[in-house]
């Protein structure tokens, strides 16, 4: 096989090197938290609930616009390619199993990338919404 | 195995030798020499784009502008399971419709009567699948060599054998441990292998490859790695961030035989969006220009070597991909030029020869309308004038919205009106951009940091629109407005019409010289993927592929209501219409 490029990822890969340790949730999750120590966006917050107090690692907000907001539009007040997700007729148990499992041909689920916690904080605060 | 198994086996191995052996002679063996020359053979529709020319142009003339009104459906076929829609293009050999649908389907029907003759439905890994945000659309197979071809989005090429529908080779290309990408567009053949491209712009991680695999054996034979594959892309990504920075090529590009060549576009950045704002040289998320990353690369054939590339969206803090996949091929005053569309609204028009390093841009003009992510484009240099960025904040009416002024299907181009249809849309959006929190090196999670809302262009409602221009000049020669912007290819024919399946189920047949409606026939569900002509038993039928659910169709129910609001999203078919 002839490559016309130079692959590091390919080679790490191929090597032998366990990628797996960078890839658990728990590595996600404590990076995200680091970060927050030294995040503010309270400020630019728009009509939308602040994450619940008590859970003021993650910045509910930001967790959102990194996952779901490529479908959800508007932190979740406005239909997109994803329904509107304030006043969802869900459950809050429904709500955190949809986040976790997704839905097949819709929406991926998030139970491998995000930590029980995120998943969590991101139903208290679907569940908070506004519903009109 | 029982006796007479094995020998029911053997008669088997024996039947489809000669089955193969037949394919090697009969008329629907299609070799390179039949797809180099697809252009000039209007009963067929041997690949994506119609022919490595990619004019989206049928050369038939049964159906014309003055019969037209007469046309009527002959047969539909519905698939199963079409989650997202349809989004793939029919291919017609000899008389047989090839299509897929989605999550990895692939159907063969008689192309007189839609009698299926075989159906495929590959058995995909799910998980990985769904992680993606593109799931579980295909959207188009290639045909050559006795085989089909499809990508999956688990990142497997398979060849299915093109007269019975069983699998050839089955072959995982896109080894991504841990992550989620995969093949959503249709592959196209070169020479003896077989170019795809891999999705992932805003996935975590390199390389975002194109690959060319070998067409008997499935065996990769190159592959061009998007981003962080050579010193020059490694050096535009500062603080080694190519290794989560997205890039791929998702759409299907085109092979240029007078200079050996395959073209492709490229896919944007990850993250997206770049907190950065002015300072994106120095400091951000992913510091530098981010080659090859929403630009357009042209490698050499045989070895996947990069021959030259031009940079669209230099460190494209808008989400302006050249994964657009059309090259068209225009040949004027003994000068040959490719046009590009860009999702930013340009059509770039380079000079087709890649010994220029990066391409020549010959001229660079502006189909969309309502723009202020930048002043204009410079028509001589294809660079972009006052850009407007995108820093960490809130950002009110940034035009056009993420989902572009051009969108990934193709425009047609008609030699005879010597015109470019080409379709627009115009809908803008308010963005807050936060900071992403970097996933894991290669990981293949969304690297992605913004939310918005779709809103109308200031002073006046959302639209869009169907242009005829010269291609090279861009100068207009009509244009149709429609208030639901169409977002499915269209088709040209010799029959002086242009196709355009629209958004709200209408597929109209306009006057390719005068942009008039000739006629329609509601489709009963909105377009999102491809238009096709061919003959069967000597007559000319037009195919069309309906269903609703793309990403981008998903602005209209918020922008325009109904009937978008209550379109299906796991539905769509295939219709086929001819005279009486
Ligand atoms: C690729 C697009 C996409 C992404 C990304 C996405 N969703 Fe969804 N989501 C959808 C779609 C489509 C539906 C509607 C599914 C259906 O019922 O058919 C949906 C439904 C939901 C629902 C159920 C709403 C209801 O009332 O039925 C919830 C809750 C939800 N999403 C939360 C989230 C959260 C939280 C995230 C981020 C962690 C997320 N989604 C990411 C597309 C997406």
């Amino acid at each position: 096989m002839k490559r016309a490029t130079n692959n590091t990822w390919r080679r790490v890969l191929s090597s032998g090197v366990c990628l797996t340790a960078l890839l658990t949730p728990l590595g996600h999750s404590s990076a995200l938290a680091a970060d927050e120590a030294s995040s503010t966006d309270a400020a630019t917050a728009p009509a939308a609930p602040a994450a619940p107090p008590e859970k003021p690692k993650i910045d509910v907000r930001k967790l959102f616009a990194m996952n779901c907001s490529w479908c959800h539009d508007g932190y979740g007040m406005h239909a997109g390619k994803g329904p509107k997700l304030a006043g969802t007729t869900m459950s809050h148990e429904q709500v955190y199993l949809r986040i976790e499992k997704g839905k097949s041909g819709a929406m991926p689920g998030y139970g491998k990338v995000l930590s029980k916690d995120q998943i969590q904080v991101l139903a208290d605060y679907i569940k908070a919404l506004p519903s009109e | 195995m029982k006796p007479w198994n094995t020998k029911l086996a053997g008669a088997l191995t024996a039947m489809s030798a000669a089955t193969l052996f037949g394919i090697a002679t009969s008329a629907s063996a299609v070799d390179f020499d039949r797809l180099r020359n697809a252009d000039k053979d209007p009963n067929n529709w041997l690949m994506y784009h119609g022919s490595f020319k990619s004019w989206h142009y049928s050369d038939l003339s049964q159906i014309n502008a003055n019969n037209v009104k007469n046309l009527r459906v002959a047969w539909v076929h519905t698939p199963s399971a079409s989650k997202r829609g349809v989004q793939s293009f029919p291919l017609a050999v000899d008389g047989v419709l090839y299509y897929s649908s989605a999550s990895g389907q692939v159907w063969a029907l008689d192309g007189a009567t839609g009698e299926v003759k075989w159906k495929y439905a590959a058995k995909l890994d799910q998980e990985r699948s769904e992680g993606t945000f593109y799931n579980p659309y295909n959207r188009g197979i290639a045909i050559g060599y006795g085989h089909v071809y499809l990508g999956t989005t688990d990142g497997r090429m398979i060849a299915l054998d093109q007269n019975t529908g069983k699998v050839v080779w089955d072959k995982m290309i896109l080894t991504v441990e841990g992550g989620n990408k995969g093949f959503t567009g249709a592959p196209v053949i070169v020479k003896d292998m077989v170019v795809i491209g891999s999705n992932g712009g805003e996935l975590s991680g390199c390389c975002g490859p194109i690959f060319a695999v070998d067409a008997k054996t499935g065996e990769v034979r190159w592959q061009f790695d998007t981003i962080g594959g050579d010193e020059r892309s490694r050096a535009s990504w500062g603080n080694d961030s190519w290794k989560t920075g997205g890039g791929g090529g998702w759409m299907t590009g085109t092979y240029d035989e007078a200079t050996n060549s395959v073209w492709w576009g490229t896919a944007n950045p990850a993250p997206d969006y770049d907190w950065a704002g002015e300072a994106w040289q120095t400091s951000g998320a992913r510091p530098g220009d981010n080659l090859y990353s929403s630009s357009v690369v042209v490698l050499n054939a045989d070895s996947g070597e990069l021959k030259s590339w031009f940079q669209e969206m230099p460190h494209d803090a808008w989400d302006f991909d050249s994964a657009v996949g059309e090259f068209m091929s225009i040949e004027r005053g003994g000068k040959r030029y490719m046009l590009h569309p860009n999702k930013g609204g340009i059509i770039f028009v380079y000079n087709a020869d890649p010994s220029h390093a990066p391409l020549k841009v010959e001229n660079a003009y502006m189909i969309g309308k309502t723009f202020n992510y930048i002043k204009g484009v410079d028509a001589k240099t294809g660079q972009l004038i006052g850009r407007r960025e995108l820093p960490e904040g809130k950002h009110a009416n940034v035009c056009p919205a993420i989902d572009g002024a051009i969108s990934w299907n193709t425009g047609a181009y008609n030699p005879n009106t010597g015109l470019l249809y080409k379709v627009g849309q115009e809908w803008c959006f308010d963005i807050e951009v936060v900071k992403a929190d970097p996933p894991p090196a290669f990981s293949g999670q969304a690297y992605f940091g913004a939310s918005w809302t779709s809103v109308h262009p200031e002073g006046r409602k959302a639209f869009g629109h169907v242009s005829a221009r010269d291609p090279l000049t861009g100068k207009v020669k009509w244009e149709k407005e429609y208030k639901y912007p169409p977002l499915a290819s269209l088709l040209a024919t010799k029959g002086n019409l242009v196709f355009v399946p629209g958004a709200d189920g209408r597929f109209d047949a306009l006057d390719g010289r005068t942009g008039a409606t000739l006629w329609t026939h509601n489709n009963g569900i909105g377009h999102h993927g491809g238009t096709i002509s061919y003959t069967a038993n000597g007559k000319q039928y037009v195919a069309v592929v309906t269903g609703w659910g793309s990403h981008v169709s998903g602005n209209y129910c918020p922008l325009f209501g109904e009937p978008f609001c209550s379109m299906p999203t796991d539905a769509g078919q295939l219709l086929v219409f001819a005279l009486p």
